[in-house]
């Protein structure tokens, strides 16, 4: 899982099934500082519903969005299982870092 | 339905509509359409339209145009693709293959693949707007003629179908030859067009149909293969034929300065001259055509790979540079040395 998708889901899961494609994009920008492209975004959820990690269903048409449909976007176990694996992966290697070798808050 | 009153230019609007897949075109112009509208009530039109242009230009990605990881081809037509396009590459550079000798059947081997270089060029137009709509498909939906293959399929078979009688006309009024070889794949194609259209015509369910892709590809491979193996194969291996008689043609000079003529027969200088007169394959099998003139003589070897002529490679210290009434003659990089094509 590369790093943009990783976020990506932790958004869609913390959104617990309100996630669609703008609302992500604006949380991710509240939460993390970073933009992100609808191009880039809609790819990212794209290939996470084709690997299981998300799945997918058609919401209310509202003015602003010219009648169209809103796609929500939710979390599925598989997905949890992967984010989970990878918070694990990610603990492991801060837990092997030298404890005297690590001076905290300097650079 | 209620629509709001600021909306992005119409023809961004089309644009998008066309380049994204039908199946994710609502939500992605949802998603731009709200981000229009709050970016216009923050920032204003300008700002709102640079966006829109901006997600307009993110969109542009292979995935979400043709949902290709949702098109369903069988991995067998994907191996059958894969076969022929290399069956295809082998066949046009069999001529200058290891193992294999520069001769009629190579020669017709690699003729044939590069006619279907040549004469599958016609059927690339239709062959796209046949992928196109094939790729562009969406799982489940309602097929009607356009969407389930059968009218594109009489788009590529109309032009053969007109060209048939043409080529029929042109050999009987004409006196013009009548090619077997085209005309075989011509009724290949046109069988194949044929079965494809019956089987197509009772298609509810959408399923990718792998026939466009042999379409574009196979004509498309042939081609390339031809300009960039084939002609290069031809160009190495004439340089090195021609390197290989530099000792001949400087033992056929020695030959002259002692004994005041050319030989007439190049054996005459086997032994004293030359230890072995060379040949033009690496299997030594094939000699060089020598020809003694007027106070010149003439070397010269062919080479078969051409899709409708035979090469002649010539060496001639009269001057002499063509053969009268024959094709444009090319030059080469070493002197005296030229090349054209022959029926």
């Amino acid at each position: 899982m590369g790093e943009f998708e990783e976020l990506i889901l932790l958004i869609v899961a913390i959104m617990n099934g309100k996630a669609y494609g703008i609302s992500i994009i604006e949380e991710l920008e509240n939460r993390t500082g970073r933009s992100a492209a609808i191009g880039a975004i809609q790819t990212v959820l794209k290939r996470m519903e084709d690997k299981g990690w998300v799945t997918s269903d058609f919401g209310e048409a509202t003015k602003e969005r010219g009648g169209k449909r809103k796609r929500y976007y939710n979390i599925t176990v598989t997905g949890q299982k992967k984010l989970a694996q990878n918070r694990e992966t990610r603990n492991n290697l801060w837990d092997a870092i030298p404890k005297l070798g690590w001076n905290y808050g300097t650079v | 339905m209620e629509q709001f009153e600021n909306t992005p230019p119409n023809w961004a609007l089309a644009l998008l509509r066309f380049i994204v897949h039908p199946e994710f075109q609502e939500e992605i112009e949802g998603d731009l359409l709200e981000k229009y509208e709050s970016d216009l009530q923050k920032d204003g039109l300008k700002a709102a339209q640079r966006r829109f242009y901006t997600g307009l230009f993110s969109v542009v990605k292979p995935s979400l145009i043709f949902n290709l990881n949702h098109t369903t081809m069988k991995p067998r037509n994907g191996l059958v693709l894969v076969f022929i396009i290399l069956v295809v590459m082998t066949a046009s550079v069999a001529p200058f293959l290891p193992g294999f000798t520069n001769n009629r059947f190579s020669h017709g081997i690699s003729q044939f693949a590069q006619n279907i270089g040549y004469i599958g060029m016609a059927f690339i137009p239709f062959g796209l707007i046949w992928l196109i709509i094939e790729i562009r498909n969406k799982k489940g939906q309602k097929l009607n003629r356009w969407t389930n293959g059968y009218y594109p399929s009489w788009l590529v078979i109309a032009p053969i179908l007109l060209f048939l009688p043409l080529k029929i006309s042109l050999t009987i009024i004409g006196d013009q030859p009548f090619d077997l070889l085209p005309f075989a794949i011509i009724i290949s194609v046109v069988a194949f067009f044929i079965y494809r259209i019956q089987k197509l015509k009772g298609k509810k369910d959408y399923k990718f149909n792998p026939a466009p892709l042999y379409i574009v590809l196979i004509p498309v491979i042939a081609l390339l293969t031809s300009k960039f193996a084939l002609e290069r194969a031809a160009v190495f291996s004439r340089e090195k034929a021609i390197l290989k008689t530099e000792p001949l043609i400087a033992a056929i000079e020695k030959y002259k300065t002692e004994r005041g003529e050319y030989p007439e027969k190049l054996e005459e200088l086997e032994g004293e001259y030359i230890p072995e007169i060379p040949r033009i394959n690496p299997q030594n099998t094939i000699p060089y055509h020598y020809e003694k003139g007027k106070g010149s003589f003439q070397l010269s070897f062919e080479q078969l790979w051409h899709w409708n002529a035979t090469e002649v490679v010539v060496y001639n210290t009269s001057g002499q540079k063509g053969i009268k009434g024959n094709y444009e003659n090319h030059p080469t990089e070493h002197t005296n040395w030229w090349y054209y094509f022959a029926d």
